[in-house]
């Protein structure tokens, strides 16, 4: 077969897998398992090369930071947490949104999106019950909060994970170049949604005193986990936060934390890596494959220097042109297979023209990241949460969360395109 | 989509958490939860049981009458009552009197029923509990006295009870 059909064929399978990702009809793990299959059927790229396309360091820093967050989870201090915060606003629902998206922004900046909904959503649900208020409100925030504060961390969501994975820039650099910008985000949104559910947001006082009979101690499972458990979370986040100074890839820290906690908590480790999210794991490595074929052929390459004739090389082009198509494409695509896509592009970039390549990193994740927050399909934590809600009879339409979802993700980018312009790109 | 195990997990720690704040101890613990069915000679018999790693095996039977056969320390013991339950089912359908026997039964589960919401709803005088009391003895030594004029048809085990 000569080299242009091949390339043909790579695209051909690229194209068709991604379509068909985007259109839910399969499982996205299944489909891109059948593409990757496909690539190394086909000889695009060899089953040696294909391996070695897999970014370990992304799978590891997962495998680590999920084995950490399942055993953590048992301990029920998430529920403590959140159970205490709701006391402390006395029963305001307005003021336990609050809390719980600012539990919901910091716990997600530290573990992954979906895991942090998914353990502030059942405390959530009890509490929307208890106050017999609908729990839509309190949901959407959590998934705004979720994306907002996923974007501010290395470890935070998993572009920045694939970011941080082939670039070599730390957590440190992440939160230094990410925090900030979010910190702001973050501040805005919630004020816009107080005044988006205002309405919503009213409860009898005798339904109040429900929220003070709760006993946020009876929430605690385990406490002698619960300090194992806390001790080398803190560990991890100071490794996280040392690694570049000690020469240590994020995944090692995350996978020394993980199998210290799975030592000393005695916790059954059949059930630990039976709770690990296989098909997600899977889905990056057939990922990788797919684009690394791409690769192998040339595609990417050829992508880059049209970037590159159309923005003509200028910095401020390029990076508002990354931000804003990330922003736009995530609030409609998986952004997973979206930045696993522009990684190599970027880099190719930088290879091919004089640009410094490193603020289209950050003009990268803020893009993939906070555009989730545009539609119900646009990140997985959003998903998630519709999901929960259609299965408790609080079905939200799609065209429901985007009128609230998309006008904020745009706000969100627009103030991330005056921070890259006064920051990197000016 | 919310995927199944998500949609479990998360149910799992909603119940958790409102247990808990009744005042509960939860224990989760993980394992499947096995729905068979036979049918016999037109007859559907049910049986319910949850297998795990630990502890023991909780049996139900859920037709044609609902019973809680009782608490397991191995799957074969599981397997061993459900095998003699079935070859008694069939043995009993045999008899003319089979339709007659389900609807005693389903009778006495409706009677058991009815005497927990009459002590849970109601103030019952002490004459009336010991009058039913007494019926209920009175229940008791028929089923006995049944029990020694009638031909006992099943040798493969032992009843649990008379």
């Amino acid at each position: 077969m000569s080299g242009s059909f091949n390339t043909l064929l790579a695209i051909g399978i690229f194209v068709a897998t991604y379509g068909i990702i985007i259109s839910e009809k399969i499982n996205r793990t299944t489909i891109a398992f059948f593409g990757a299959v496909l690539m190394v059927l086909f000889h695009i790229i060899g089953l040696d090369k294909a391996i070695e396309t897999i970014d370990f360091h992304t799978i590891g820093l997962l495998i680590g930071m999920m084995i950490i967050v399942n055993i953590l989870k048992r301990t029920g201090i998430f529920e403590y947490v959140a159970i205490k915060s709701a006391k402390l606003t006395k029963g305001d629902p307005w003021r336990i949104l609050l809390m719980l998206s600012g539990i919901t922004a910091i716990s997600s900046a530290l573990l992954d999106n979906v895991t942090t909904v998914l353990l502030i959503a059942p405390v959530t649900l009890v509490i929307t019950e208890a106050l017999e208020i609908n729990p839509m409100p309190l949901m959407i925030a959590q998934i705004l909060s979720a994306n907002i504060g996923g974007t501010a961390t290395l470890i935070g969501d998993p572009p920045n994970i694939m970011i941080g994975s082939e670039t070599g820039l730390g957590f440190m650099d992440f939160i230094i170049n990410l925090a900030p910008p979010v910190l702001v985000i973050f501040v805005v949104t919630i004020f816009l949604l107080k005044f988006i559910f205002k309405a919503q947001l009213h409860v009898k006082d005798e339904l109040k005193a429900k929220i003070m009979d709760f006993d946020e101690h009876r929430a605690l499972k385990d406490k002698s986990l619960m300090i194992k458990s806390l001790a080398v979370l803190s560990i991890t986040i100071l490794g996280f936060g040392l690694h570049q100074f000690i020469h240590m890839e994020t995944a090692t820290v995350a996978l020394a934390g993980a199998s210290l906690l799975l030592l000393i908590s005695k916790t059954d480790p059949e059930e630990i890596f039976h709770e690990i999210e296989w098909l997600t794991i899977f889905f990056f490595i057939f990922l990788f494959i797919l684009v690394g074929a791409l690769e192998e052929m040339g595609v990417i390459e050829s992508i880059a220097k049209g970037v590159i004739n159309i923005t003509q090389g200028n910095l401020l082009f390029t990076g508002l042109l990354i931000l804003w198509i990330s922003g736009v494409a995530s609030a409609f695509l998986d952004n997973i297979p979206f930045v696993a896509t522009m990684i190599p592009l970027i880099q190719s970039i930088g290879k091919l023209s004089s640009i410094d390549i490193t603020p289209l990193w950050w003009a990268l994740a803020l893009g993939a990241c906070l555009g989730g927050n545009g539609t119900l399909v646009g990140a997985s934590a959003n998903v998630v949460v519709a999901g929960i809600l259609e299965k408790h009879r609080r079905k939200i339409s799609f065209m429901e969360y985007m009128k609230i979802g998309f006008p904020l993700m745009l706000i969100s980018i627009g103030i991330a395109t005056i921070y890259m312009y006064i920051f990197y790109l000016m | 989509m919310l995927l199944k195990k998500q949609f479990l997990d998360l149910e799992q720690d909603i119940h958790e958490i409102k247990l808990r704040q009744m005042g509960g101890d939860v224990e989760v613990i993980q394992g499947i939860m096995h729905y068979v069915s036979f049918d016999v000679e037109g007859t559907l018999v049910k049986y319910v049981y949850h297998i795990n790693k630990k502890g023991k095996f909780f049996l139900q039977r859920r037709a044609p009458y609902p019973l809680n056969v009782g608490a397991y320390e191995s799957q074969e013991d599981v397997i061993d009552i459900i095998r003699h339950d079935l070859a008694q089912m069939r043995n009993a359908k045999k008899s003319k009197k089979f339709n007659k026997f389900i609807e005693i039964n389903k009778n006495l589960n409706c009677l058991m029923r009815n005497f927990e919401d009459l002590y849970l709803y109601y103030n019952v005088p002490r004459q009336q509990a010991e009058k039913i009391e007494e019926t209920i003895d009175h229940l008791k030594n028929l089923i006995y006295e049944t029990k020694d004029i009638s031909e006992r048809v099943y040798f493969e085990k032992d009843p649990d009870t008379l």
